[in-house]
């Protein structure tokens, strides 16, 4: 009789270990599995596999698969090039402040990141069915405008707004980045306020947002916020 | 080969000559013994399973040991070969720790005292009560990995070392196959119960029952840590 009712309830939970999408909470439905199974095994007149089923189907094999998860979970990210922030670097690979920040933050939420290079900035209100996150020196008084439908903007760097001779607006890495190629001087630059380079996260992501939020308080209490920003931009 | 290997080569060849030999030349009983009815006098144990997988069939959980023992070596030999987890650098580890919840660094002591002593009670009562070394072996293992919450792997495993946990571990499993040598030795039959049956119901009773619980148990508990610890330390922290 008690058997039974545990049977069927190990039943269920098997079949609602398929069905959620989560992968810690199947983790966690497995546990509760092996120990319906342990009780069941308890009511058949069995209690040594009992304890057995208990012990290793309820704790070894879930700690086993918590483990295992871990870098599961993909974020597909796309960016536009800015220099310092996220460019690619000797044999091509993706370098900069943002970029070790946001593989910092990644690392620390066990997920793995694709990178996709936007070129196109008319398509901009489009890529928020593409990308989970976009980066890339993105300033918000700076056209495109965003759309704050779409998008949850998180302020990582403080930065200053500058008109060039031609009058288009810039910021303050792609004007160190002019002066160094001696495509312009410093006198060229106008000053005109402050401003702040942006994340870009999907509205449909607003726990990534506000973790990685989270996330960037404690980088700034600790000196290492400081020691990336000294690293990548000076 | 180095000596030691072969030395070792030799004991395996050793033992299973032996075996085989000791096994063509037993006559197995057929339909004449029934295990439930004497097995008060024979045994000792009021457990009659833990009767069953340490005297009758000693010779399956011997082997049941062995596998056990074999998986564990394996996954601490080839993930000693893959890279380590990134987050190994010490300066992340120490970011790491400083954000531990204060309920899991203090409740974590505590669940893993309560698992060990609960693994230790059902390997001693193994051949009393449901029970016995495999099951107290993984709980008292996996309860170390809980203390991972508010200290590092790395730590507990430089403390397990310090202990020589991992010799103890070989020698345990060169003692339980030796063991059946002892009967061999001393009753002319493999694999014997050398110990007295004692009064069933009393601790000392069952023969071999609370010695080898206790000697499987720990190599059990030793093999699950590892297993754990490997896997984290490739995987990074849970």
């Amino acid at each position: 009789m008690f058997s039974a009712l545990f049977w069927s309830l190990a039943f269920l939970l098997s079949i609602t270990m398929l069905i959620v999408k989560n992968l810690k909470t199947a983790i966690l439905f497995f546990g509760l599995f092996g120990t319906m199974t342990s009780g069941a095994y308890m009511f058949m007149g069995a209690p040594d596999v009992s304890f057995a089923s208990l012990a290793l189907g309820a704790g070894f094999t879930t700690f086993v698969f918590l483990i295992a998860i871990r870098n599961t979970g993909k974020v597909i990210v796309g960016y536009r090039s800015a220099p310092y922030l996220i460019y690619k670097g000797v044999r091509d690979e993706l370098t900069g402040f943002e970029f070790e920040i946001l593989n910092e933050f990644l690392k620390e939420e066990n997920l793995k990141a694709e990178f996709i290079e936007i070129q196109d900035d008319e398509a901009f209100d489009q890529l928020h069915k593409q990308c989970d996150l976009f980066i890339g020196g993105i300033i918000q008084e700076k056209k495109p405008e965003i759309n704050t439908d779409k998008w949850l903007y998180k302020e990582i760097l403080e930065t200053r707004l500058l008109k060039d001779s031609t009058g288009n607006l810039t910021d303050l890495v792609r004007m160190k980045e002019k002066i160094i190629n001696h495509e312009a001087e410093a006198d060229d630059f106008e000053y005109i306020g402050e401003s702040h380079y942006l994340f870009l996260f999907e509205h449909h992501r607003p726990e990534m947002a506000r973790n990685f939020e989270e996330y960037l308080d404690k980088l700034k209490k600790t000196n290492q916020f400081e020691s990336i920003v000294r690293r990548h931009i000076g | 080969m180095k000596l030691n290997q072969i030395i070792v080569l030799f004991i395996l060849v050793f033992f299973g000559i032996t075996i085989i030999i000791n096994i063509g030349s037993t006559q197995f009983p057929v339909n004449e013994v029934s295990y439930l009815d004497d097995v008060l006098e024979s045994n000792g144990s009021l457990n009659v399973v833990t009767a069953i997988y340490l005297d009758y069939r000693l010779y399956d959980s011997l082997f049941e040991v062995i596998v056990f023992f074999i998986a564990a070596f394996g996954v601490s030999m080839v993930l000693n070969k893959l890279p380590k987890s990134t987050l190994e650098s010490q300066e992340e580890i120490d970011y790491e720790y400083d954000a531990v919840d204060m309920r899991m660094s203090i409740s974590g002591n505590i669940i893993f005292f309560l698992s060990l002593l609960f693994s230790l009670y059902i390997m001693i009562t193994g051949h009393l009560g449901p029970g016995g070394g495999f099951v107290g072996g993984v709980i008292a293992g996996t309860g170390l990995l809980v203390i991972s919450g508010n200290r590092d792997v790395e730590e507990i495993e430089t403390e397990l070392k310090k202990m020589r946990i991992h010799l103890i571990e070989k020698i345990v499993m060169f003692f339980i196959p030796a063991s059946g040598f002892l009967g061999l030795i001393f009753y002319h039959q493999g694999l014997k119960n050398f110990l007295p049956a004692g009064v069933p119901g009393t601790l000392f009773s069952g023969g071999n029952a609370l010695l080898f619980n206790l000697l499987i148990g720990f190599k059990v508990f030793v093999g699950t840590w590892t297993i754990l610890y490997n896997f984290v330390r490739h995987r990074g922290s849970i």
